[in-house]
């Protein structure tokens, strides 16, 4: 019964970074870049929708959706500042210095927003459910349906509109993309925007969850949000989300069993053994891409 | 110009290696040569895969297939398919034999053939001399990047072009 429950625990928090993972993907998977800012991002967001709430004065919900468009647009300045200007496959380490050194300026603009170390970033007040010996945190069961919702919103996206087959196209290969006619530059911009709204969507469960949002949110969720990405396959969708929940169950698993301080060990533990098992991630991703003009015959 | 305009104005590239979309099926690598055709043009579009199952059978057949499990020969087809379905005036095909074997070569041209008897002007950058000039209405011979000859392809001798194709004499 333990199990299940630290499961079950497990899960809910797996499912934030699942979310947080798909932005770190998703960038990885069109645009074979990291976007180092991401968690900066997140934190932005977050710092800016407390920062607005006494204005706003739209309770939770405001927080969500301040939370989820401070960080797209903040995201949206990374990818014009950072990397549109830096398309070329020579410049992709340039574009993620850049990105960065954004990270920084963005953890400071925050740390301006909210100058305690500590801010109360309110939730949702839900009844805790139970069933039979499992206990359900009702506002923790709500921000796993988020997500829930969240995904399969991606997918339909992905998978059934004609901007979801232009994205996959130009994930597949960019050369031809643009051979097609897709405006790759425009495209990425999008990208970097989708990314932004599902991490801050991510970002929102986790501190609502907690009720408190501290500047090492930034730091954190970056680490979360690389590590289900690596440990799913870097730019594989699907891995950043099965990634993203083992990361979850694996660590509340370990903190329950062996407490808080080999909580990490255990987590960088399984990374790094799927790695060398694996070193594509779970899902088996080949992190080059077979380039076209290295196919040509001299 | 933009690649967008590009193929507006009626031009689509047939790319060498035959750049498919690996992980995308056999249909969505068609859709995709319309990328520039609006969402208005649906109609079209869905109209255009038909003419082109119809053209090339098996890609019908395999029309939910990922393009990368696709054979060679297979997968050139598809591209030409996309390339067409942009309604191309002009197709620059570029070298279109390439890890073909001669059976799936013929296949290949004829289909070059049949789609310039039906008014599509191509133009071909082939180092099959032999199939290339099976279909050609007129050639240009490149040696390191000068134009040595230019002419029909009855004005030389098919050894005669080699010669001077390969071995560089004059």
């Amino acid at each position: 019964m333990d199990t299940l429950q630290t499961s079950l625990d497990g899960l809910m928090i797996g499912s934030t970074y699942a979310l947080i993972g798909i932005g770190f993907a998703l960038v990885f998977g069109i645009m074979r870049r990291i976007n180092l800012a991401f968690g900066a991002c997140l934190l932005f967001g977050a710092s800016l929708a407390i920062y607005l709430e006494p204005w706003l004065g739209w309770g939770v919900w405001g927080l969500f959706l301040v939370t989820m468009v401070g960080a797209a647009l903040a995201s949206a300045y990374v990818e014009r500042l950072c990397f549109a200007p830096h398309t070329k496959r020579t410049q992709s380490m340039t574009a993620m210095i850049a990105s960065f050194a954004i990270w920084m300026q963005l953890d400071e603009i925050s740390s301006q927003m909210l100058p305690q170390r500590t801010h109360a970033y309110h939730g949702l007040e839900m009844p805790t459910f139970w069933l039979g010996e499992i206990s359900v945190r009702g506002d923790q069961l709500l921000h796993f349906c988020m997500a829930l919702v969240s995904i399969m919103l991606l997918y339909v996206l992905l998978y059934k509109t004609r901007l979801g087959l232009l994205i996959r196209a130009t994930a597949d290969n960019p050369e031809t993309a643009h051979l097609l006619g897709v405006r790759v530059p425009w495209l990425g911009f999008i990208i970097f925007l989708l990314a932004g709204i599902l991490g801050g969507v991510g970002a929102f469960m986790i501190l609502s969850a907690d009720g408190y949002i501290t500047p090492m949110f930034g730091l954190w969720s970056t680490f979360k949000g690389l590590l289900a990405m690596i440990l799913g396959g870097l730019g594989s969708l699907p891995g950043a989300v099965i990634g993203g929940l083992i990361l979850g169950v694996v660590e509340t698993h370990a903190g329950a069993a062996l407490g808080a301080e080999y909580r990490d060990i255990v987590t960088f533990g399984l990374v790094f053994l799927v790695l060398i098992i694996r070193p594509g991630g779970l899902m088996g991703v080949k992190i080059y891409r077979t380039d076209s003009l290295a196919q040509e015959r001299t | 110009m933009e690649q967008e305009e590009i193929l507006n104005q009626g031009l689509a590239l047939v790319p060498e290696n035959r750049l498919v979309f690996p992980d995308m099926s056999v249909h969505e690598n068609l859709l995709a040569g319309a990328f520039t055709k609006s969402r208005a043009m649906a109609v079209e579009v869905s109209e255009d895969i038909d003419k082109m199952y119809a053209r090339f059978p098996i890609l019908k057949t395999r029309h939910n297939q990922l393009a990368g499990t696709l054979s060679g020969g297979e997968q050139q087809m598809l591209t030409l398919a996309r390339a067409l379905m942009s309604r191309p005036t002009i197709l620059l095909m570029d070298e279109p034999s390439v890890g073909l074997s001669p059976l799936i070569v013929n296949e290949i041209f004829d289909i070059i053939k049949q789609l310039n008897e039906d008014g599509m002007s191509i133009l071909l950058v082939e180092q099959n001399v032999t199939k290339a000039l099976q279909v050609a209405d007129y050639f240009y011979l490149l040696d390191q990047g000068k134009v040595t000859f230019g002419g029909t392809p009855d004005q030389l001798q098919n050894d005669d072009i080699i010669k001077r194709a390969y071995l560089g004499g004059e």
